[in-house]
């Protein structure tokens, strides 16, 4: 159907334009978020540290003493 | 001001790591000098008399089944904090090897581990020695005119701890101390140990002071006030400048300010100045070290900028606990660079699962302390860089090579000789604090600040030549 043919090319451009409004707003999104995961002055990044010393709270049990 | 020897020993904890990154206690684990492969010792130093003794004259043994390093006497404060941090390299390159089944130990240097549920954990010392001039370690009056400084140090050089409760204290030993003076360790433990170790004394001994309170520090900072401060402290009584008062129920003031968690709240009782904050004792203090420093004699120019180093770095640091000056503290204060951390982390979670929440604090509680992984602290140096006291160099210096004013310079020299020459115990060869020994012949020491020993020196000069003949 022509309508149909001629539907398909504008719904196309109309996705295309929503996808690239998308990709603008997601990408300013990511931005303002980045933002907002960078360190602050007085913080350190120790996520990785953390996440391999997970059992240490629970089994850093000692023998001996003084 | 006299000069004085000092020295510190430090009490490591183990955990075991698999190859899969999983952690587990050591409780059952049986630990020996034996065990250590060969390559894993340094190269310049030799077992003699049960103890690794290093080249910088420093020793590390194994002491009820965990590594302890005992650092050599240093004169100077930088010296201190280099072989501190020498000593943490050295204990992390020996004890890292695979157990049978494939696990490594990982060392932590501070002061308690994780006990059952709701309860604390085993303790660990951090000992300080002292050489001490006109007092015996056992002097009450010396007690009594220490112990207000003592007892509220800890918001200096306290290293901190989250119980399981959540409470943060001060200090890790605090809560674990409970009697001003005795010869124990383990049981009724106190402020100041009186047993009697040639470690910092004289060949009649009893001239070391001994103390057992303080934390193990991992930042420079810390570590230099502690000894700066005390040393200082201690120069002012034997001089007859000290801030005179008595403390109430000095260990009870002692537990009360490890939790007061201001430094603010008025705790400590004493006689005639009425009822203080740590911080004002600590002020009292600082204002009689100014004056102090202001007329007394020093032995050196070094000795005299020292001494008005401390006083300067004491100043800032108190000053900063009172206008709640976060910022300075980080990357100088272990509890306040430690709570900081711990809270970020905790933060981070969100206000939903308290078990989670004291579960990441006490995650970083530990792993504060790790000096078999150093990424922790090299990243709080990374970003502070500054607020380091000794360079990588100082630090590898101190490896190997003795501080070079103290008796440690002749005892690391001898020890690295003997390495070089493959003698040993087989040998007859005797190393310890006071006096080494070839054969039948024993040299003495002497005073902790003889740097140059005239007969070990001759011994030496022999070995060099030809040691068969001697």
């Amino acid at each position: 159907m022509p309508g149909k043919e001629q539907i398909r090319p504008n719904r196309k451009r109309d996705r295309s334009e929503q996808d690239e409004e998308y990709v603008r707003r997601d990408k300013e999104d990511m931005e303002e978020e980045s933002e907002e995961e960078e360190l602050s002055d007085d913080e350190l990044d120790i996520e990785d540290l953390l996440e391999e010393s997970e059992e240490l709270a629970t089994k850093y049990k000692q023998k001996g003493g003084e | 001001m006299k000069d004085r020897a000092m020295g510190i020993e430090n009490e490591l904890g183990v955990m075991f790591k698999d190859e899969f990154g999983n952690f587990s206690s050591p409780e059952n684990d049986v630990l020996s000098i034996a065990q250590i492969p060969k390559d894993n010792f340094p190269s310049k130093g030799g077992m003699f008399g049960g103890s690794f003794w290093l080249p910088n004259g420093g020793r590390v043994y194994i002491d009820m089944g965990h590594p302890e390093y005992a650092s050599p006497e240093c004169l100077r404060l930088r010296d201190l904090v280099a072989v501190s941090r020498a000593g943490e390299r050295i204990c992390a390159g020996m004890f890292l090897f695979p157990t049978k089944d494939k696990k490594y130990r990982q060392l932590f240097k501070n002061n308690l581990g994780v006990g059952p549920e709701g309860t604390e954990g085993k303790t660990f010392g951090c000992h300080e020695n002292y050489l001490i001039h006109g007092y015996k370690p056992d002097d009450a009056i010396m007690h009594r005119h220490l112990i207000p400084f003592l007892i509220t140090r800890q918001i200096l050089e306290g290293s901190g701890w989250w119980t399981r409760e959540g409470k943060f204290s001060f200090s890790q030993r605090a809560m674990v101390l409970e009697n001003i003076a005795s010869v124990q360790t383990v049981s009724g433990r106190p402020i100041i140990n009186l047993r009697d170790e040639p470690h910092i004394s004289d060949r009649e001994g009893m001239s070391r002071l001994h103390l057992i309170l303080g934390d193990a520090n991992m930042l420079d900072w810390s570590l230099y006030l502690k000894f700066g401060t005390t040393s200082l402290v201690l120069a002012m009584l034997e001089e007859g400048h000290i801030f005179k008062d008595d403390c109430q129920n000095a260990v009870a003031a002692l537990h009360d300010v490890a939790f007061d968690g201001t430094a603010r709240k008025r705790l400590v009782k004493l006689e005639r100045h009425g009822t203080l904050s740590a911080l004002e004792v600590q002020e009292f203090y600082l204002e009689k070290a100014k004056k102090y420093i202001s007329i007394t004699d020093f032995m050196s120019p070094e000795s005299r900028m020292e001494a008005h180093e401390t006083v300067r770095m004491w100043e800032e640091a108190l000053k900063a606990i009172r206008n709640r000056d976060t910022g300075w503290m980080l990357g100088r204060l272990d509890w306040a660079t430690k709570l900081h951390i711990g809270n970020t982390e905790a933060a981070k979670l969100g206000p939903g699962d308290p078990k989670a929440i004291m579960d990441m604090k006490k995650r970083v509680d530990i792993l504060y302390h790790a000096i078999t992984d150093t990424r922790l602290r090299d990243r709080i140096y990374s970003k502070w860089g500054e607020r380091q006291l000794v360079s990588e160099q100082e630090i590898d210096h101190m490896v190997e090579n003795p501080p070079a004013d103290t008796r440690a310079r002749p005892r690391g020299l001898f020890v690295a000789l003997c390495a070089a020459k493959q003698l040993g115990q087989e040998q007859n060869i005797f190393v310890d604090w006071s006096k080494v020994r070839y054969k039948n012949r024993e040299i003495s020491l002497g005073h902790p600040l003889d740097k140059d020993n005239p007969k070990l020196e001759g011994l030496m000069r022999k070995l060099l030549q030809n040691f068969n003949t001697l």
